[in-house]
């Protein structure tokens, strides 16, 4: 019932681990294949070794989480013992990559083009670094220069840029189309934030800021993908919240085509896609709903 | 929802144990199960997981920056904790064999303190200077590498013997990993069920980067752990090689 295919990519569920949770290698990955994702994303692979942003990176409080990751990576070089564990993963495995320039974003890529990830997600949307990620994805005329220069070198592998929720995003959205994108993933973190601890009068994270994820973002997600969902026509993937199989449905009506759970792991664990399935399962039954095409997009 | 977020508090006593550990108490009690560790937040500056050598302390030797600029913090300070975190110790039977080296003495105190156990305890280092927690173990066997205190010995080398002498239910340890590589093999060839206190590179401490996961079963230190038995020991990356900060591998 939830099968279903994303751009020719057979899914057993829409629903994916999104890119830097649980991601960081191979053994891991397959872990969360096992626990019921339909797909998984690996941690952005970077174009060289990267340590990341100083602790804390990651906290959570209530209904949001704040991440300043930074975006570590051992670099696109440095991966062979992750292929070599992957090549018996049981989903379709997703590539995640960033890089500090656009000529670097296609040198990654080709690096990465040869392992035959079933997806390239091209990172122009993080918001914890000063010169990678983001200010990629705020620029509709530099978002299409990356999405060019990784469409030259994917081949037969299909280029999805995920976006960082700018006010111009359905802009940046519509010039990666044209530029050849064959999907919209939305969206990265928001914000950024910041906590201050009141006690010592600094601010909590490593970075000053983070981006902010989490339920507490959803509505937010779900305004910007339904408005997505009529601004483009490729596929569009919502991020950004998903915690149980009523918001991965909400996501799916305003327009997405597959869903990705990231904060979700830490609101119920690593088998949430498990559980949201079978939450969406139920709900699909009982609402006689046969198929997720069904209800792509199906609330406008 | 459980927060995730630092909670500061003030140090209410800075113990010298020896030249290079100090123990900081904080005001605040912790309900927690030895072996478990909390992310330690020395505001402006870096964030650890440190493992808990009692419900309001922590035991740290200075290694590095951020261990620097905790030892440099004073009794009224405030220290960010998140956690308790991790498994602790699950140990099975009655009669257990504690095993400390170097600075993995504060941990193995928290469960000779706290732990409902006949515990024999081995606990070493290089010198006698760097022995601290004396008055917290029972069944003391003291092991130093120059002979300045106890028996000059590795603490495998007594493990072994004692091992060989006595019937233990469990070996319970912390310490280098290379001191635990050879306890592996002593308690293995002992047939004595293993729980040892591990490490990795830390950032989230709640299971969800991804960043400790270990080869080839994926078991997070920080979540599944830091505890491990023998089945995720062997055949594992433990003891082989590890991840630094960005994920490059590193051999041990
Ligand atoms: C700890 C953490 C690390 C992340 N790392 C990445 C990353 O490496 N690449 C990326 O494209 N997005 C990254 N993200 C963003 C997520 O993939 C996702 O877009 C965002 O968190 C919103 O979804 P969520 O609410 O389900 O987490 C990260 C998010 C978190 C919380």
């Amino acid at each position: 019932m939830l099968a279903t295919d994303f751009l020719g990519i057979h899914l057993k569920n829409p629903l994916v681990l999104a890119a830097g949770l649980l991601g960081t290698n191979a053994s891991i990955l397959k872990r969360v294949a096992a626990s019921g994702a339909g797909a998984v994303t690996m941690k952005s692979i970077g174009p060289k070794p990267r340590a990341g942003n100083p602790n804390p990176t990651i906290i959570s409080f209530g209904d949001v989480v704040m991440n300043a990751v930074g975006l570590p990576s051992p670099g696109y070089m440095n991966l062979d013992r992750e292929w070599e564990g992957l090549k018996g993963i049981k989903v379709p495995l997703f590539a995640s990559f960033y890089a500090g320039s656009v000529g670097e974003f296609a040198e990654v890529a080709e690096a990465i083009v040869p392992h035959k990830p079933a997806l390239l997600d091209v990172n122009i949307g993080c918001p914890n670094t000063k010169s990678h990620g983001a200010i990629f994805g705020k620029d509709p005329k530099v978002a299409a220069k990356v999405v060019t220069a990784v469409k030259e070198v994917s081949g037969k592998i299909p280029v999805m840029p995920k976006l960082p929720p700018s006010d111009n995003a359905l802009e940046v959205a519509k010039a990666c189309v044209d530029a050849g994108a064959d999907a919209i993933a939305g969206f990265n973190t928001w914000g950024p934030g910041m906590v201050i601890d009141i006690n010592t009068r600094k601010k909590v994270l490593g970075f000053g800021t983070g981006g902010v994820s989490g339920p507490a973002i959803r509505p937010l997600m779900v305004k910007k993908i339904y408005d997505l969902y009529e601004a483009v026509d490729v596929p569009v993937v919502a991020v950004g919240g998903i915690t149980t199989g009523r918001d991965a449905i909400e996501a799916i009506m305003a327009g997405a085509s597959m869903v990705e759970i990231g904060s979700g792991t830490i609101y119920r664990g690593m088998d949430v896609f498990a559980k949201v399935a079978a939450e969406m399962e139920s709900w699909m039954r009982e609402n006689d709903v046969k198929s997720i095409k069904e209800l792509v997009g199906s609330a406008h | 929802m459980p927060t995730n977020l630092p909670q500061t508090y003030r140090i209410t006593d800075v113990i010298e144990q020896t030249p290079t550990v100090k123990t900081f108490e904080f005001a605040h009690e912790l309900d927690f199960i030895p072996g478990q560790f909390v992310m330690v937040w020395v505001p402006g500056v870096d964030e650890i997981p440190v493992s808990l050598s009692g419900p309001s302390q922590i035991t740290v030797k200075n290694v590095g920056e951020a261990t620097a600029a905790l030892h440099k913090l004073k009794k009224g300070n405030f220290i960010g904790i998140r956690g308790p975190y991790g498994n602790g110790f699950a140990l099975p039977g009655y009669k257990v064999l504690i095993v400390g080296g170097g600075v993995g003495i504060a941990p193995m105190k928290a469960l000779a303190q706290y732990g409902d156990k006949d515990f024999t305890s081995i606990i070493g280092a290089q010198t006698s200077d760097e022995i601290f927690f004396r008055n917290y173990f029972p069944g003391l066997h003291v092991c130093t590498d120059d002979g300045s205190e106890g028996e000059k010995a590795f603490t495998t080398v007594v493990a072994d013997r004692l091992l060989g002498e006595q019937k233990f239910d469990a070996v319970a340890a912390c310490g280098p990993e290379i001191m635990l590589k050879f306890l592996y093999q002593i308690a293995d060839k002992h047939n004595v069920p293993m729980f040892f206190s591990m490490e990795r590179w830390m950032k989230c401490g709640i299971g969800i980067c991804g960043h400790c996961a270990i080869d080839p079963t994926g078991w997070r230190v920080c979540k599944d752990g830091p505890v491990a038995d023998k089945a995720i020991l062997e055949n594992s990356e433990f003891f082989k090689y590890k991840r630094d900060m960005a994920g490059t591998e590193v051999k041990l």
